[in-house]
């Protein structure tokens, strides 16, 4: 299927909203959103802006990894096992890049002289610039539509004429599906879309007036992440230039042809035996660094266009099947994904995994805003709290990092550029994990818990991403390595109580307040669910690790701290 | 009646390591399986694990006695290394296919008795030979036989000791280098087994002949005083001093003049008289006057100081040093009185290597990695079972995390040194620079290389696929077709930093990157795997199965460091063997440069249809093969380098010494899609030029003639690689010493000149790493003299480091076990 490129008009409001009337009809409105309170600078609003913009970016991400990690591929068909892995590539490559946006804004944050802003703001202050309520979901049609709608571009509706007939049903459909969920039900929100949040952003940091040029920190460029640390390759091959600097276009780029065409290893240099005609997952992460006001614009428009621009092929230096925009890739699984359906009715690529499961208890007489799925069973229980340890340390480490830019020196190892490392050992760990929750009963014998009603009971946990009571480091930096080594012994614990309670019949369940009739019972359901999942090895290995965290730790402590970081 | 039909010995490959102390290494392994589920530090070091000992008599002969675990392992005893002494054994192929121990018992039952058994050993050293391109330079076993030296076997038929003499046409009259020695065990009723045991030299150090009144050696001297008594030249010890000049040889002062082979008014009378001789040689090999005969490192041997050649306009004089390093066959035979001696027999293939300096560490690509891809092919068949391929893509990364911890990665990344020019260090980096003549520019972000931290982050991997996550990182595995990209794209691929046998960057067998697609792919496995299979049948029924379990197989009492597994495979130019020298004869009629596509010999070991085809051929260059399918495979790829005004660009990297800025590939991964056309003929493309000095493209235009193209082709028979239905490699494709003869000269110099990036578990570099109070990595350059905690870089100069000449003097002494990673605790000599 091919899409053509739809026409932004020229006059299109800025900061327009799209709205869904009752027939599924579109009609265009202004967003109230644009107003800056008066008690607020400019400034301190684009900030604001900014910060709800990243915690939009951090809640799409790990909505679209929950996606992603209820995948699954046993009992598929062999056709429909590339097909579902295709998918997955996507929507990971996606939330890859949604990280380099979260960082690209952070950066832009440390160019405005403002904190960094990691977390995800539940407040309803904040809601309201998000694309739609927060919600972890297993991978469908409802999941995929919210997608493509929250990475949307503008729309001129009605459709242009050069608009094919079938992308324009598409967007239709996913349109109504967002109206009726998000209507119909019984919470009366508006949508909206990440790209009119940026380009509030975009319009804002472009007025000289309302953003003058003090309000930039060029200085704080060095100190800024770059993709260097953190892109992690992730980004299109080099193209190739001639000795006098023109480029070679790609069909002439022998080097290329030499190093594909002729090789017997070719079905390796497309990774996984692609084939060509399905979306790639090629990812690009981008981690821009701001010195200026252009710089900081530029990036805006590169993350805006990174996220809804359709057909990036117009690119000329991207080959063309390589960069999608997440729009892009969001409506081509949308669309095979419907036609599954169609020829299969019922068909899902995704395990029965829960919705918004969480660790918390829930009290029956408080009404929760969202309905979420309680893990009561003793291994997902366990392993969904290391989970929200490990995503805890990530957030801390991330932060920890940052805050280090300004003390240590880039041209050698150093501490922030380790802690990075620890960033990505704790992605590590939140996949791992993840893909464990995804494959371990959530419910104890008995009891479904949780409070979820609207599809019954679902038997996988799955990654609760609980957000801690706080991200805030102490002001010591110290301090700070000694929160992350406590944290770090408090997830050893956790992996010890486990490994316990799957080891004794005399385990925590039977001597806790929890009365167990049957320890012997307990203990082996314990272990069965551990072993069908096969967690032990990596518990140990965690704690293997995590005790090499530690001593790495105690020598910092020890020492007083990062080595020039401020004291306190 | 169990009837012999055949032999065989295993393993068909053993390694001997160097050692002076008599008392051979005691039996031992270490953990190969992956860490159970339950173990509680599976990312720490190996274990090693003492075994049982067999304990041969030494008038007897026999196996006398077994030393059971437990018992502490020592390397070394009162300061000497302990040789690890491999044993051979023999095996019978019975008439249902199945092999069975060739014991005493079996030899009656097939009406032989042990006299009827005997040996034969043929090895080799021909290090000065691949330099001097002179087969008088040839050490091997054999006989002098009017005044000439014959190469031969040496003939076991009893149970003594058996020294292994290698003899020279250039050695003084009755010179000789010691091999070692072989020994027929004699069988008993504890251990009824027909074996052979290989108990390799010393580690000496061999030399040219001091002329009378000449000095035992230069010192270096000012005012009468040594000026440092580390910079004493080694002398070659009476009885040591082999090489004989004066008789026609050019080993002692060689060095590569193909840029002026011709003399000069500057040559004095004895350089004339040397150039001559090195001209009449080249001639005779048929080579081009100015064909440079550099291995690939160049002067890889001891050289007249300065050293290394490389810090002083690459001048490079050999001192004529020779060492006792060897490889070769030994075959056993068994024939009744009056029978061919040969009716029955097998052989398998020995070398004697360095020590295993590191025993509890495994490299990232072993020899048995590269053996296993002959074996089975660069694939991995879907018909594999999802959990094995998980264990194998687990082990590769557990090596992997096991190689990087011995790096200093910040210093092998590149980076400037505590403000010192990286430069002045020595690192791929630093040598992509120089090769390609461009800046040198680290290859990952300077700030994020510390050991620890990425030591760590790899283990963290190795964490998520124990837990049974897929692999994710198949995308940053280096393309074995892209090695010369040196852009940051390519260069920041896995493995990162490290020496590939075509001195390119690094690559996996594509055997070991297709286990990891495979595992990143297959389906999740019905349960967690964390343990290797069963060990795979030695049955000779699946020929496949077999050859992989003999290539793993342990005998009795042979340490796993007898084995391919510890034995580097990114040979540039190796350690135990050069693997890169296996492929030269693989295309019948021609000898292809071990590093390279250059033809530099014709192979008159092929039938004359061939030989009239070859004819021509020497000097010209293979650019490509192409197999039955169409399939073209290249032995070159572009050079890759990223644009000076354009970061997002890439230009190709050409210089005056490589003007169309092509790399040679290496072999092993080049022609394993070869490999199974064995006995087929391919079309192979030979440049039209000759002795070129640089690799040439291939030129050819769609819908032009054929004869426009710069390239002739020649359809050439493909040797199997391994002997008939056996694991041991063809002999056509390495003769004795011809597995060995591209490594260093003596082997000690190569400790000191390459670093770690070319084999960093076998050659250590960081050593008694741990956490300082920077919370950054710190720790001992293996090769300090004196462990102080702060790191020397190795500049080659400076005098905190063990020198060349100490290292020829004491290299038992100055070379030290690692054990988890740090000094092993040795008692202290007597």
């Amino acid at each position: 299927m091919k899409f053509t490129i739809l026409v932004l008009p020229a006059n299109w409001p800025l900061g327009a909203e799209m709205d869904i009337g009752a027939q599924g009809e579109f009609t265009q409105g202004a967003s109230p959103r644009s107003d800056k309170r008066p008690d607020m600078s400019w400034r301190d609003h684009l900030v604001m802006l900014l910060s709800f913009g990243a915690a939009a970016e951090h809640c799409l991400m790990v909505q679209y990894l929950y996606a992603a990690y209820s995948m699954r591929t046993e009992g598929q068909s062999l056709e429909r096992v590339k097909m579902i892995e295709g998918w997955r590539s996507n929507i990971l490559a996606v939330a890859r890049e949604e990280m380099g946006h979260l960082l690209t804004v952070q950066n832009l944050l440390l160019l405005l002289g403002a904190p960094t802003a990691f977390g995800r703001d539940n407040s309803e202050w904040a809601s309201q610039y998000y694309p739609y309520p927060f919600s972890l979901e297993p991978l469908s049609l409802d999941t995929l539509a919210c997608f493509v709608y929250a990475e949307m571009p503008e729309i001129k509706v009605p459709f242009d004429k050069s608009v094919d007939k079938d992308l324009a049903g598409l967007i239709t459909d996913v349109r109504k599906r967002m109206a009726t969920n998000f209507r119909a039900g019984t919470l009366d929100i508006d949508v909206h879309r990440v790209g009119a949040l940026y380009q509030q952003i975009i319009d804002l940091i472009s007025d000289e007036n309302r953003i003058p040029d003090s309000a930039f920190d060029e200085a704080s460029y060095e100190f800024q992440a770059s993709w260097d640390e953190w892109g992690r390759g992730y980004k299109p091959a080099p193209y190739a230039l001639r000795a006098d600097g023109t480029r070679i276009p790609e069909d002439d780029d022998e080097i290329a042809a030499l190093e594909i065409k002729d090789s017997v290893a070719s079905s390796f240099i497309v990774r996984l035996d692609w084939d060509p005609s399905e979306p790639a997952a090629e990812t690009f992460v981008r981690v821009d660094r701001m010195a200026t006001r252009a710089d900081a614009v530029k990036a805006l428009h590169a993350l805006a266009n990174q996220g809804e621009a359709p057909h990036l092929s117009q690119k000329a230096h991207l080959k063309s099947s390589d960069e999608l925009s997440h729009f892009d890739r969001f409506l081509k699984v949308y669309q095979h994904f419907s036609l599954e359906k169609a020829k299969t009715p019922g068909w899902s690529p995704a395990a029965d995994v829960s919705s918004n499961p969480t660790t918390r208890q829930l009290r029956a007489d408080v009404e929760a805003d969202q309905e979420f799925a309680q893990i009561t069973a003793v291994v997902a229980k366990r392993l969904a709290q290391l989970f929200n340890q490990r995503y805890r340390l990530l957030l801390n480490y991330l932060a920890h990092s940052f805050r280090l830019a300004r003390t240590q020196r880039v041209d050698r190892p150093n501490l922030r550029a380790m802690l990075m490392h620890r960033v990505f050992g704790e992605m590590y760990n939140l996949k791992t994990l993840a893909g464990l929750l995804v494959r371990t009963p959530r419910a104890a014998e008995g009891g479904a818990g949780g409070s979820e009603t609207y599809e019954g009971a679902r038997k996988w946990a799955g990654p609760p991403f609980e957000m801690p009571y706080s991200l805030t480091l102490p002001d010591s930096d110290v301090d700070a390595w000694r929160l992350h080594r406590d944290l770090i012994t408090t997830s050893q614990q956790t992996a010890r109580k486990l490994l316990n309670e799957a080891s004794k019949p005399e385990g925590e369940l039977s001597r806790g307040k929890v009365e167990a009739p049957e320890p012997r019972a307990v203990w082996q359901k314990v272990r069965a669910d551990l072993d069908s999942v096969g967690a032990e090895p990596f518990l140990h290995a965690l704690m293997d690790l995590d005790e090499q965290a530690k001593t790495w730790i105690g020598a910092i402590v020890t020492a007083g701290g990062s080595r020039g970081a401020a004291q306190e | 009646m169990t009837r012999i039909k055949a032999l065989r010995i295993l393993p068909p490959f053993a390694i001997g390591r160097l050692g002076s102390a008599d008392e051979p290494m005691d039996n031992y392994a270490i953990e190969i399986d992956p860490p159970p589920a339950s173990a509680k530090e599976p990312l720490g070091y190996r274990a090693l694990e003492p075994l049982r000992t067999l304990i041969v008599g030494e008038r007897s002969g026999e196996i006398e006695a077994v030393k059971e675990p437990p018992f502490p392992l020592e390397f070394k005893h009162n300061g000497k290394i302990r040789p690890v002494a491999p044993f051979l054994e023999v095996f019978a192929l019975t008439e249902d296919d199945e092999l069975a121990p060739l014991t005493v018992p079996l030899l009656k039952e097939n009406g032989f008795h042990v006299g009827d058994v005997s040996w034969a050993v043929t090895v080799a050293n021909r290090k000065v030979a691949r330099r001097t391109g002179d087969e008088n330079d040839v050490v091997t076993t054999g006989r002098i036989e009017n005044n000439k030296v014959e190469a031969g076997e040496i003939v076991i038929d009893d149970h003594d000791v058996h020294t292994l003499h290698g003899y020279c046409n250039n050695f003084v009259d009755r010179g000789s280098i010691v091999f070692g020695e072989a020994r027929f065990i004699k069988p008993n009723e504890s251990h009824p087994q027909i074996r052979l045991r290989f108990t390799p030299a010393r580690g000496l150090i061999y030399g040219p002949r001091r002329k009378p009144g000449q000095e035992a050696a230069a010192r270096l001297v000012e005012d009468g005083e040594i000026v440092n008594p580390h910079d004493q030249l080694f002398e070659i010890p009476d009885g040591r001093d082999v090489y004989d000049p004066d008789k026609g040889g050019i080993w002692f002062g060689y060095n590569d003049v193909s840029d002026e082979p011709a003399s000069g008014k500057d040559d004095d009378d004895n350089a004339k008289a040397w150039k001559q001789r090195r001209n009449a040689i080249w001639a005779a090999n048929g080579w081009d006057v100015g064909y440079d005969n550099e291995t690939v490192p160049p002067a890889l041997f001891a050289i007249d100081p300065p050293a290394p050649s490389w810090l002083y306009d690459n001048v490079a004089i050999s001192r004529g040093y020779l060492d006792d390093a060897c490889d070769g066959f030994v075959e056993v035979r068994l024939a009744r009185p009056g029978e061919d001696p040969k009716s029955l027999n097998a052989t398998a293939r020995i070398c004697s290597a360095p020590p295993a300096m590191a025993p509890d560490s495994l490299f990232v690509r072993t020899l048995a990695d590269d053996l296993d891809q002959a074996v089975f092919g660069p694939l991995v068949p879907d018909a594999e079972s999802t959990e094995v391929t998980r264990v194998r893509a687990q082990d590769v990364v557990r090596r992997a995390f096991e190689t990087v911890r011995f790096m200093n990665v910040a210093v092998m990344n590149g980076n400037d040194y505590r403000g010192r020019s990286a430069l002045s260090l020595d690192s791929m980096p630093e040598e992509e620079a120089a090769d390609t003549e461009r800046a040198i520019r680290p290859v990952m972000h300077p700030g994020t290389v510390d050991t620890k931290a990425v030591t760590a982050l790899h283990q963290q991997a190795y964490a998520a696929l124990r837990a049974g996550t897929a692999p994710w990182f198949t995308r940053i595995l280096r393309n074995p077709l892209k090695v010369a990209d040196f852009t940051d794209h390519g260069r920041r691929k896995m493995p990162a930093l490290m020496c590939g046998a075509d001195n390119n960057y690094l690559a996996l067998t594509w055997r070991q990157i297709h286990t990891i697609r495979k595992a990143a792919s297959d389906p999740p496995p019905s349960a967690p795997v964390t343990s290797w299979p069963a060990s795979l049948s030695l049955s000779p029924r699946n020929l496949t199965a077999h050859r992989h379990a003999a290539i793993h197989y342990e005998a009795s009492g042979n340490p796993i460091s007898s084995r391919p597994i510890t034995s580097v495979a990114n040979c540039c130019p190796g350690l135990e063997v050069d693997f890169r020298a296996v492929w030269r004869r693989l295309f019948k009629g021609i000898e292809l440069r071990e590093h390279d596509n250059l033809v530099v010999r014709l192979d008159p070991d092929c039938d004359a249809e061939t030989l009239a085809k070859v004819k021509g051929l020497q000097g010209r260059r293979l650019l490509r093969v192409q197999l039955p399918d169409g399939i073209l495979i290249r032995t070159t790829t572009p050079i890759k380098g990223p644009a000076p005004s354009d970061p997002d660009g890439y230009i190709l990297l050409t210089t005056d010494m490589n003007p169309h800025g092509l790399a040679p590939l290496e072999w092993s991964n080049a022609l394993a899609y070869v490999l199974p056309h064995h006995g087929e003929r391919l079309r192979c493309d030979f440049t039209k030029d000759a002795w070129a000095e640089h690799q040439l493209p291939i030129e050819a235009k769609q819908g032009e003639p054929a004869s426009s193209a710069n390239y002739d082709s020649v359809f050439l028979e493909v040797r199997p690689f391994f002997e008939d239905d056996t694991a041991v490699i063809s002999r056509a494709l390495a003769k004795a010493g011809e597995l060995t003869q591209g490594l260093c000269s003596p082997w000690q110099n190569d400790y000191r000149e390459c670093s770690c990036y070319y084999w960093a578990s076998a050659r250590p570099d960081f050593v008694n790493v741990h956490t300082d109070a920077d919370g950054l990595s710190a720790g001992d350059n293996w090769f300090q003299r004196k462990r102080t905690g702060s790191y020397v870089p190795d500049d080659y100069a400076d005098s905190r480091l063990v020198m060349y000449d100490e290292l020829f003097r004491e290299w038992e002494r100055a070379l030290k076990f690692q054990i988890k990673g740090r000094d092993s605790k040795e008692r202290p000599a007597p």
